[in-house]
């Protein structure tokens, strides 16, 4: 891999515009409460469509970075998650706050988010090409239990229900069948109209199932105007770099936690912040003062945070499995612009990978600059009244995807997949499952049917290697331990 | 947005699934390829059809108080109702105004709506309206260079 050559890529001035415009906007939508980072790459996806492929990650990756650190900024301000990646540790935030240590907080949380990304992005550098020369080796069958294996794996951590994540992820396989089958060029499940013919527009659907669904959730509860925040003042870096010193193996420790969650499929920001925040309080020596207005949680969990992001893309660009939500979208792209995301893009498209970990760091090496920034303007940004910016992303979200295609039809499914989005979430489906199978959705059937084929119609070589038949039962063992660990668990207090 | 009972939401997807199923039966099979176009789908629909019953069923057998729907706590403040509504009717009126009127046109009567919609005062909703329709117009015709509908306002333009 070249990297003067990947520099020179980013470096070029219309794809830092894009990074600088992208790192603005991500800031913008992670400090308004409710709008979520997957919401804000959503609606870059319209804009990425025209762009090259470094230009069109780039901005995803520095907006979603910056939109989970400045998820943290409300939370803080007005006890509101930005983001629900900041759900975790937003009371003590605020604790913190009330205390008089504003600046400390929203400090503490610009620096460990900014050391949870780039150690999310070394381990990323490291392990990405490495697990990609394993992966090389790899045919369609240990392609077809790897894809079932990742599917699975973020179902069911998607959800506390298995059975609605099920639900989710066949709805979305099954939406990626509408459209002509690739392998007989027969039309399924169109009902004779010519729009439905090249599938679901992935994009159109994007926008519908992240940021309408969200839209309408919104203006389901928009009666009141947010509480005027507090202003922050003073020095803001000092603060934090004292606290991050004092609790640095918690920084090490969030960054590591969030790093492995986010290569975990499904396990994306959201789960690393809980699970980071729990950790911390569990080997804290001084549990007590956790919920009271405690730094040491908030170091974890704001690392671990960012840090998940890098780890996503690890199975992203290896497999091409998404991670999260994020990195579900960052693979639609990829596929837009004819990329296969998988092994061989280390080796096809070499630069564009490198040129990606250049983003990656460059986006975490701003996020200190243009999150001082976004911390000083705060007050300002949080004043944005909550019923004008509603109908702005809304408008764009209209327009972007309409003009993919230039398709009215496109603003149906938009609508349509809005709806069901919004549906699906209120009565506990998730809708990060069902994305993921519309994205991978022709490939799993594409590489079953190509093995099939191979196969001469023999299920048999599905385990026929010895990597297929591990990853075999893997698959199976991910579905049928928690069955069989909850009957297990019911049958004990009987037995007792 | 309504709140279902897993047994309404259940047997809603074990309906999704036997469709599907039924729907597939009518592709036909071709030549020698050992996987009909109809085994995947089949494959989906029977294991919606599995998830929608286990729904329906665990539904039945907790015993759910829960009727098979509740009325949504929004449907009960009107400025909610109003704002809920607005986010299709934009949709719906961008994708049936804007080859008519063309793009600016529409881009400003729709964010109008909205904005009066979601309770802004009409001289901000102007303003707001034709603010955002130029920098749509900006970023997705100038810079982007997409043929968004052209219609009369675009015919005055340089």
């Amino acid at each position: 891999m070249n990297f003067i050559t990947a520099i020179q890529t980013v470096f070029e001035p219309f794809t830092l515009t894009v990074i600088v415009a992208s790192a603005i906007f991500g800031l913008f939508v992670g400090s308004m409460p409710g709008l979520t980072a997957t919401m804000a790459a959503a609606l870059l996806v319209p804009l990425t469509f025209y762009m090259d492929p470094v230009p069109a990650i780039g901005a995803i990756v520095t907006c979603s970075a910056m939109a989970i650190f400045a998820g943290d900024i409300p939370g803080a301000l007005l006890r509101i998650p930005g983001t629900p990646a900041s759900a975790a540790y937003v009371s003590e935030a605020y604790q913190l706050g009330r205390k008089g240590q504003l600046s400390r907080v929203l400090s503490v949380n610009l620096i460990a988010s900014a050391i949870g990304g780039i150690f999310g992005t070394l381990v990323l550098i490291m392990l990405a090409p490495q697990l990609a020369q394993v992966a090389l080796r790899f045919s369609s069958y240990e392609y077809f239990w790897l894809a079932l294996i990742g599917l699975s794996a973020a179902t069911l951590i998607s959800s506390s229900n298995p059975i609605k994540g099920l639900t989710a992820l066949f709805l979305g396989l099954f939406l990626a069948v509408v459209g002509l089958d690739v392998v007989t060029g027969l039309p399924r499940y169109t009902f004779g109209t010519v729009d439905l013919m090249g599938g679901v527009s992935l994009i159109a659907a994007l926008i519908g199932l992240f940021a309408v669904a969200e839209l309408f959730r919104k203006a389901a509860t928009i009666h009141e105007d947010l509480p005027p925040p507090a202003q922050v003042t003073g020095a803001i870096l000092p603060q934090g770099l004292s606290a991050i010193a004092q609790y640095r193996w918690n920084a090490l420790r969030g960054s590591t936690i969030g790093t492995f969650l986010g290569i975990l499929p499904g396990a994306g920001a959201d789960i690393a912040g809980w699970i980071s925040y729990a950790v911390s309080k569990r080997f804290s020596k001084t549990p007590e003062k956790f919920g009271t207005g405690h730094i040491e949680g908030v170091v974890d969990a704001s690392a671990s945070n960012n840090a998940s992001l890098g780890g996503a893309y690890v199975p992203a660009l290896v497999f091409g499995i998404p991670g999260d939500s994020i990195t579900a979208i960052v693979i639609g792209v990829l596929l837009i612009k004819g990329m296969n995301p998988g092994p061989t893009v280390f080796t096809q498209s070499g630069d564009i990978v490198s040129a990606i970990f250049v983003v990656f760091i460059l986006a975490n090496l701003l996020l200190i600059p243009l999150g001082l920034l976004a911390i000083k303007a705060a007050r300002h940004v949080l004043r944005i009244n909550q019923r004008m910016l509603l109908p702005i992303i809304l408008m764009f979200s209209i327009v972007g995807a309409y003009a993919v295609n230039n398709s009215v039809f496109d603003l149906w499914i938009v609508l349509g997949l809005g709806l069901l989005g919004w549906i699906m979430e209120e009565n506990g489906f998730p809708i990060a499952p069902m994305v993921l199978g519309l994205v991978l959705g022709k490939i799993v059937e594409e590489s079953f049917t190509n093995s099939m084929i191979k196969a001469g119609g023999n299920v048999i070589a599905f385990i026929d290697r010895p990597i297929a038949a591990t990853l075999a039962f893997v698959f199976f063992a991910i579905w049928i331990v928690p069955f069989v660990l909850r009957l297990a668990g019911r049958r004990v207090p009987r037995a007792s | 947005m309504l709140k279902v009972s897993d047994l309404g939401s259940g047997l809603a997807i074990a309906g999704l699934g036997l469709a599907i199923i039924v729907q597939a039966q009518g592709f036909p099979s071709v030549g020698a390829s050992p996987v009909s176009p109809a085994f995947y789908p089949g494959l989906i629909g029977t294991v919606l059809l599995g998830c929608g019953l286990a729904l329906a069923l665990g539904s039945l057998l907790k015993k759910e108080a829960m009727p098979l729907g509740v009325l949504p706590e929004w449907l009960r403040r009107p400025g909610n109702i109003l704002a809920v509504l607005a986010v299709p009717a934009a949709i719906i009126a961008y994708g049936l105004l804007s080859p008519v009127l063309g793009f600016l046109a529409t881009a400003f009567l729709v964010t109008l709506g909205l904005l009066v919609a979601f309770r802004v005062n009409w001289l901000w909703s102007l303003g707001t309206a034709f603010v955002l329709s130029g920098l749509l117009h900006l970023v997705f015709v100038v810079l982007m260079r997409v043929p968004l509908p052209y219609g009369f306002i675009e015919a005055l333009l340089p």
